[in-house]
C-alpha cells in the first residue's frame, strides 16, 4: 500500500489528507514526480513548495517545518495552490517547454507619490532571469538571511520578503504577493496577498515607491 | 453495478480561532438504472408480523386480512415472503416460499382460515418468530411489516430489548398501530432499532392502503446492508451522526467500530432513486489560523457476499481562519436541519407537557414548533400541528392549545415529528 508522509510526520495512507490526523498532504505525489522531485511539501503559510532535504524552514516565509513556528509573515488566509488536473500533467510532460522567464526591473518615475524620496535617476535597468522554480522578490538582509532572486536594493518600500514568482510545471508564470506591506499592483491592479495570479509576457509589476517590473519571455 | 451513489457535502469550512466545531450535511442519492435488478443477487423476503391478539377482535382482524390477502396477491412473483401472526405467542402460519401463484393462494387460504383474535401482546415473541425465518435467507433484502393495536405486555420489556438487539442488522422492520391505544414510543422503539418508520393507522380500513404502500416502498430497494462509514482524525470526536432527512434517525451510539477512528453506522437497504440526507457534528483540535485538515471523510459501504465495496466518499473539511466574514456563515442546509431537529424536539416535549397538564410550556413549545415548520417550509408537519394547536401567528409562533384534541391527531403528530422537510430547490 502506498503510504504518504504528512506534515505532523505520519504515514498516511491517504494521498491528499493524512489518514491518521486529517491534515493537509502538501504536494500531491502526482505533481512532485512530473516536477522530478523526491518530496516536497508546502508551505502552510505561504503556500511556496519546500524541500525536506534542505532544512527546517521555508526559504521564502522562514516557517519553520518542525515546531510550525511562523516566520517574519503573519499567518494569513492561505488560498491553496491549486493542485494541477492529472492531464494538465501530463499534457506538460509529453510536450516539453523550453520557455524561460525574465522580469526586467526599471525605476519609473512617474510612479512617484507624494512622501516618497526622490526616485534615482542613476539606475540602470536590471535583468533578472527566473532560473528557480520558485524566485522571491524582495530586498537582501544578511541579518535576516534573506537573498532574494530579485533583489530589489535600491528601491526600500519593497519589502524583504515581497512577492514570489513561480515557474509552474506546465510552463506558465505566476506571481504571489506573500503579505508584503506595501502591495503589489499587476497591469495597475493591487493584487491580494496570498494568492496566485498568471502572468504572461509583457505584464507589469509595479511595487515599492517607484519600481516596475515588465515580464520577458525568452527560449532557451 | 446497477444503483450509482452520489455524495455531496454542505458545510461551511472555515472555523474562527480556536473553535473546534465541524457540521456537514452529506447528501447521498441513489441513482438506479433501469433494466438491471441491482446488484442484489439474493432476492428479496418481505415478512408480515400481525398482531392477533384480542383487542384486535371483530372490525380490526377482519380488515388486517383483507390488507394482508391483498398484500400478498400483490407481492413480485420472484421475491420471497413468510406470515407471522402473534399474541401471548407467535405462530409462523406461512412459512418463508417464494410468492408463485400457488404459494399465494395456499397463503390466502391461511390468513383467511385460521385467524382468530385472542389472548395478549407479547412482541418479542413474534420478533423471535420473525428473526428465525429471516435468517433463512440471509442473502436477501429483508424486511418486515409490523402491525398492532396495542401496548406491548410490561412484562416484556426486558425480553423486548433482548429480542431487539438480535434483530438488529438482520431485518428492517415498518411499524403500524391501529386505533389508538397503543404507544408511540413503543413501536418507535421497534422501528428505530430495526430502521423503519412508524405511523399510525386511525382506522382499520385504511390498513389496505397503507400496506400497499409499505409493500412498493419495500420493493423498490435494490441493496440492503449499507453502511455509512466515517473516518475521524486522531483525537476527533464525532458529536452526532443522523440521518436528518426524510426523517430525523438518530444514529450516534449506533456506530460500530471498524477500526481505530473508523466507524459504520447501519442505514439499511437502498432504494433506486433513493436520496436522504446525513447531518455530522465533529470536534476536532483546534488548529492554527491558515491550517486545512481534514475532520472527516464519508462513504457508503455495502457488503455482498463477505466483499465490502465503497460506492460513495464525501471529504468535511476544516480551515481556521481570521475572516470573521467567513467563518461566521452557517451553511444554509446545516441551519435548516438544525432547525428540523430543533422542531421535531420542540413537538415532542410539547406533547409531553401537554399530556402532565403543562400548558404554559405545552404552548411555548408546540408554538416554537409552529414557527419552525412554517418558516422552513415543512407543510406537513405544520398541518399536523393545525389539528392539535389553533395558530393565532404561524410567523411568530404564537398559538393557542386546542382544548379538545382527537387521540388519533395527537399520536400522529408525535409519530410524524422526525419527519423533515427538504431545503426548498428555489432558496
Amino acid at each position: 500500500m502506498p503510504s504518504y508522509k504528512c506534515p505532523k510526520n505520519h504515514e498516511s495512507t491517504e494521498s491528499d489528507f493524512c489518514s491518521v490526523c486529517g491534515a493537509k498532504i502538501q504536494g500531491s505525489p502526482e505533481v512532485t514526480t512530473a516536477v522530478q522531485k523526491t518530496a516536497t511539501l508546502t508551505c502552510p503559510d505561504c503556500s511556496a513548495p519546500h524541500d525536506p532535504h534542505s532544512g527546517n524552514f521555508c526559504e521564502i516565509c522562514g516557517y519553520n517545518f518542525t515546531s510550525g513556528a511562523h516566520g517574519d509573515l503573519p499567518p494569513a488566509n492561505i488560498t491553496p495552490t491549486p493542485l494541477l488536473k492529472q492531464e494538465e500533467l501530463t499534457s506538460s510532460i509529453g510536450e516539453k517547454t523550453h520557455l524561460t522567464w525574465a522580469v526586467v526591473a526599471t525605476v519609473d518615475p512617474s510612479l512617484y507619490e507624494e512622501g516618497s524620496p526622490q526616485p534615482p535617476t542613476n539606475q540602470a535597468p536590471i535583468i533578472f532571469h527566473l532560473e528557480k522554480e520558485n524566485n522571491l522578490i524582495g530586498r537582501s538582509s544578511s541579518r535576516r538571511g534573506i537573498y532574494p532572486e530579485v533583489d530589489l536594493d535600491f528601491d526600500d518600500a519593497v519589502s524583504h520578503r515581497h512577492a514570489l514568482l513561480s515557474c509552474q510545471p506546465d510552463g506558465t508564470l505566476i506571481v504571489r504577493d506573500i503579505g508584503s506591506t506595501n502591495g503589489t499592483k499587476l497591469n495597475g491592479v493591487e493584487l491580494t496577498a496570498m494568492i496566485d495570479a498568471p502572468i504572461k509576457e509583457g505584464d507589469e509589476l509595479t511595487l515599492g515607491h517607484w519600481t516596475r517590473m515588465t515580464v520577458v519571455a525568452a527560449n532557451s | 453495478m446497477s444503483t450509482q451513489f452520489k455524495a455531496e457535502v454542505f458545510q461551511n469550512q472555515y472555523l474562527p480561532q480556536g473553535a473546534k466545531e465541524v457540521h456537514a450535511i452529506m447528501t447521498v442519492t441513489a441513482e438506479g438504472s433501469e433494466g438491471v435488478a441491482g446488484t442484489h443477487t439474493g432476492g428479496s423476503l418481505f415478512g408480515v408480523i400481525c398482531d392477533t391478539s384480542g383487542s384486535m377482535g371483530g372490525q380490526k382482524i377482519y380488515a388486517a386480512k383483507e390488507a394482508m390477502v391483498k398484500v400478498v396477491n400483490l407481492l413480485p412473483d420472484d421475491c420471497a415472503f413468510f406470515i407471522v401472526t402473534g399474541s401471548s405467542s407467535a405462530r409462523v402460519i406461512f412459512p418463508v416460499s417464494i410468492a408463485t401463484p400457488q404459494n399465494k393462494e395456499r397463503a390466502c387460504g391461511v390468513i383467511k382460515a385460521g385467524l382468530d383474535a385472542h389472548g395478549g401482546t407479547v412482541i418479542s415473541t413474534w420478533l423471535t418468530e420473525a428473526l428465525q425465518q429471516f435468517n433463512k435467507m440471509a442473502g436477501a433484502v429483508r424486511q418486515a411489516l409490523l402491525l398492532t393495536d396495542g401496548q406491548n405486555d410490561v412484562s416484556d420489556e426486558q425480553q423486548l430489548n433482548t429480542v431487539l438487539q438480535a434483530c438488529e442488522g438482520v431485518f428492517q422492520c415498518d411499524c403500524r398501530g391501529v386505533g389508538t391505544d397503543w404507544r408511540v414510543k413503543q413501536l418507535q422503539q421497534i422501528s428505530h432499532k430495526l430502521l423503519g418508520t412508524t405511523d399510525i393507522i386511525p382506522n382499520a380500513s385504511m390498513i389496505e392502503a397503507d400496506f400497499r404502500a409499505i409493500l412498493e416502498k419495500a420493493m423498490s430497494k435494490s441493496i440492503s446492508d449499507v453502511a455509512l462509514r466515517l473516518w475521524t482524525p486522531q483525537s476527533a470526536r464525532v458529536l452526532f451522526c443522523k440521518q436528518v432527512s426524510p426523517d430525523i434517525v438518530e444514529l450516534t451510539h449506533r456506530g460500530k467500530l471498524v477500526k481505530p477512528q473508523v466507524n459504520d453506522y447501519p442505514t439499511g437497504a437502498w432504494g433506486k432513486s433513493e436520496s436522504r440526507d446525513f447531518h455530522f457534528c465533529i470536534e476536532v483540535q483546534p488548529g492554527n489560523v491558515g491550517d486545512e485538515m481534514l475532520a472527516g471523510r464519508a462513504s457508503l459501504i455495502y457488503t455482498v457476499n463477505g466483499v465490502e465495496t465503497k460506492v460513495a466518499e464525501a471529504r468535511i473539511l476544516v480551515t481556521w481562519t481570521d475572516d470573521d466574514a467567513k467563518s461566521t456563515k452557517i451553511d444554509k442546509r446545516v441551519a435548516h436541519y438544525t432547525g428540523q431537529a430543533e422542531l421535531a424536539q420542540n413537538i415532542q416535549e410539547g406533547l409531553e407537557a401537554r399530556a402532565q397538564g403543562n400548558i404554559e410550556v405545552a404552548t411555548a413549545k408546540l408554538g416554537k414548533a409552529v414557527k419552525i415548520a412554517h418558516n422552513s417550509g415543512n407543510e406537513s408537519t405544520a398541518k399536523l400541528l393545525r389539528t392539535v394547536v389553533d395558530i393565532v401567528d404561524a410567523e411568530t409562533g404564537t398559538v393557542r392549545i386546542k382544548k379538545s384534541v382527537a387521540k388519533e391527531d395527537e399520536m400522529a403528530l408525535e409519530s410524524r415529528s422526525t419527519k423533515t422537510s427538504r431545503i426548498p430547490k428555489s432558496s
